[in-house]
């Protein structure tokens, strides 16, 4: 119970915020923990705390494997910007590089939702990246 | 006797008879059987009929399911013990995945990453080389979610 106790507050983190199908099991000295979280922005909370609890990940005593839930399947947006293209980047920020563009007036795939602010989507090119919600809307 | 004194006599009576049969009803002494089992076994369900004592709930090995029979048992006021506690199945054992898998899964990983280099032995997935500590948590993502069995971060960190 050792590893359970060290890693309590990321257990604890993960129930309080809505994972699903969490699975904390402990072999050969490594815990597992596995499941499901409800968005993008509660899988980086859970290892923040998985980071403030073993810095670097230095003690290789812990596999964190939880998802991210899906949409429910495709999930059509359509981009509804003024009439510039959407950018797609490579993470939930305006800061963060861009790795193509989604066209005004197109339809993109939602994969997950990061936070209510940006979401993660596939473009007509195959291209996954995170755009701004505020130019997305439900078709 | 008059009507008044008719009326003591039988009232005294029924106190004397209900003083005879018990102190206390037998639904007083279930409910204090049902708190003292719950203090000897926190955690367990338990319903106390007649001095009939049922345990429900589920525990995580055989040991503790029978300490609660047990404790239960030797509780004033319980004749006996209906025990239909389960015991938590054990979990299923983690899936690794094996070296050639692991492999692929890691060299496909750290082509986005720079400076990295990743070695599989046993199902331990070992990282060296140089990234900057900012990048750090993506690559660790990425490699947690390849059934490893560990993963050892020997990076050098910028």
């Amino acid at each position: 119970m050792a590893l359970q106790d060290k890693y309590a507050e990321l257990i604890n983190t993960a129930n309080a915020s809505g994972a699903t199908n969490l699975q904390v099991r402990e072999q050969n000295n490594v815990l597992y923990i596995d499941g499901q979280v409800p968005s993008g922005e509660v899988k980086d909370k859970l290892w923040n705390v998985y980071n403030t609890i073993d810095p670097d990940f230095r003690a290789g005593d812990l596999v964190l494997d939880v998802s991210v839930s899906p949409a429910a399947a495709s999930t059509q947006l359509k981009v509804t910007t003024q009439s510039s293209n959407l950018n797609v980047r490579k993470g939930p920020g305006t800061d963060q590089p861009i790795l193509g563009k989604a066209a005004h007036g197109a339809t993109v795939t939602l994969l997950s939702k990061y936070n209510d602010a940006w979401y993660l989507i596939r473009n007509s090119d195959g291209i996954e990246g995170y755009c701004s919600s505020e130019f997305l809307t439900a078709i | 006797m008059n009507l008044k004194q008719t009326s003591i006599a039988v009232a005294m009576v029924g106190l004397l008879a209900t003083g005879i049969t018990s102190c206390k009803s037998q639904e007083k002494k279930d409910a204090e059987a049902k708190a003292k089992i719950e203090a000897a076994a926190p955690g367990v369900m338990v319903e106390v009929k007649d001095g009939v004592a049922t345990l429900n709930g589920q525990f995580a090995d055989d040991a503790s399911k029978m300490a609660a029979e047990e404790a239960a048992k030797k509780v004033d006021g319980v004749k006996s013990v209906v025990n239909n506690t389960t015991v938590a199945a054990a979990p299923a054992p983690v899936i690794v995945n094996p070296d050639e898998a692991l492999t692929a899964s890691v060299n496909a990983i750290v082509k986005g990453f720079a400076g990295v280099t990743a070695t599989v032995n046993q199902g331990v997935v070992t990282l060296n080389g140089e990234l900057k500590r900012a990048d750090l948590p993506a690559l660790m993502k990425a490699v947690n979610a390849i059934n490893p069995k560990k993963v050892e971060n020997k990076l050098i960190l910028k």
